[in-house]
């Protein structure tokens, strides 16, 4: 006997998620109908909430529950500082590391030429936006150090080239406790061409 | 089934759930292949550098028939265009030119020969300035297309054997004749100098490449290039 149709919907749902297959989502299927009826209103209510009360920040594009995210909200950053990213995850990567005090702007994405994705589909005109207000200094451009990150950052360096900002790229190199010898080519000689001088 | 160990570039790649890629490699005499990279992306990515654009790798392939992916298991780097890195209009020409071959070569065979073509005009796309980026995406459009049968692999005329060199016009469906066989027929004039080898100017080339492309794949194509 087939699930119920209700149930075969749920399960083709779920194996939109990232990393979720048709065995996964059955499973969690299952676990919600075997805890209690209650357990699946329960999460179908949180969804319901989320649904209805988080959008993109409109200043900066993370996750908001007003017009401006808690980041853009917060006295205490640095508002002269932007750092660019890819996406939401790259934001809660860098809070990780405790160490940035300054802003965001997430682009939602990377400009590439295969997939189709111009400075349009991104929050590129936004960020042009926030550093012609005046209040921005530097822009660090933190993309992915594979080719259509580099091509969005070398675009947006552009675009930002004459608006008298300062613009950075966080350093790409030899990864953290590896060694050269275990190194691919490809990060070798990205490494060795991005080599600056240390001291005396 | 054995594994395949072919040279390779990554023509196209989507990330699949959180750790892997599908990957549309051009292979040196195995045509395209799409392939499942296992642990290609996240923390401990398994290939390194090795699956970024612009590297041509020793591919290790586990082929497997359609409908299933086959799988990539291996590619170690074997050569590298640091020159495309380092420019932005390089960049844009070079993925301009991954493109072009995806979409050209998807239902076609890819012998050997335009594989070393592609790496050819990757070579020398690191070594043109930066204004003249749209002259290797030409110039591999028109090798490409003379390789699949579409556009003269020389300098005459398909169907009369006279010499282009006062340009030539475009058919519907991608070939291009000369002025006198192509007369009521034709779809697009060919400046003269895409056949006689003098540089076309960026904005010329890149409208000449858009009709191009339409004819020849048959739906509206769009050159990911600025025209400046
Ligand atoms: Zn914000
Ligand atoms: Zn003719």
């Amino acid at each position: 006997m087939a699930l119920p149709a209700p149930v075969q919907r749920l399960i083709a749902e779920l194996t939109k998620l990232p990393g979720v297959g048709e065995k996964t989502a059955t499973r969690y299927v299952l676990f919600w109908l075997q805890r209690s009826p209650n357990a699946m209103k329960d999460l179908a209510d949180r969804l319901a909430d989320a649904a209805g009360s988080v959008r993109p920040c409109l200043v900066c594009g993370y996750v908001a529950e007003a017009e401006r995210c808690g980041f853009c909200e917060d006295p205490a950053r640095d508002r002269a500082t932007v750092c660019v990213v890819e996406s939401v995850a790259d934001v809660l990567a860098i809070e990780r590391v405790g160490e940035y005090r300054g802003l965001y702007h997430v682009l939602g994405g990377v400009l590439s030429a295969l997939r189709g994705v111009g400075p349009d589909h991104l929050r590129v005109a936004g960020l042009l936006d926030r550093v012609a207000g005046g209040e921005v200094r530097e822009v660090i451009l933190a993309t992915g150090a594979d080719a259509e990150g580099e091509t969005t950052a070398l675009y947006l360096a552009r675009a930002l080239g004459d608006r008298g900002v300062r613009v950075t790229r966080p350093a790409t190199g030899i990864p953290m406790g590896s060694s050269i010898e275990f190194l691919d080519a490809v990060t070798l000689m990205r490494a060795l061409r991005g080599r600056k001088e240390i001291g005396p | 089934m054995d594994d395949l160990v072919v040279p390779g570039l990554i023509l196209d790649r989507v990330a699949y759930g959180e750790r892997d890629l599908i990957v549309t490699l051009l292979t040196r005499g195995h045509g395209l292949v799409s392939a499942m990279a296992r642990s290609a992306r996240g923390s401990r990515r398994r290939f390194g550098g090795g699956l970024d654009l612009f590297v041509v790798f020793q591919a290790r392939l586990r082929l497997r028939p359609p409908p299933r992916l086959s799988a990539l298991v291996g590619a170690d780097p074997i050569r590298q265009f640091p020159g495309i890195l380092e420019d932005l209009a390089r960049l844009e020409a070079g993925q301009a030119m991954l493109a072009a071959a995806r979409d050209l070569l998807r239902d076609a065979p890819a012998p050997a020969r335009i594989f070393d073509l592609v790496v050819a005009h990757l070579d020398r796309l690191e070594r043109v300035p930066p204004e003249a980026t749209h002259l290797p995406l030409l110039d591999l459009c028109l090798g490409i297309l003379a390789e699949v049968g579409h556009v003269p692999a020389g300098t005459r005329c398909p169907a009369c054997g006279r010499p282009l060199d006062q340009g030539g016009v475009l058919l519907d469906g991608g070939s291009i004749v000369c002025a006198e066989c192509g007369r009521d027929v034709g779809v697009l004039d060919v400046p003269p100098a895409v056949f006689g080898g003098a540089p076309t100017r960026r904005a010329e080339a890149i409208a000449f490449l858009t009709r191009l492309m339409t004819a020849a794949l048959g739906r509206p194509y769009r050159i990911p290039l600025r025209p400046e």
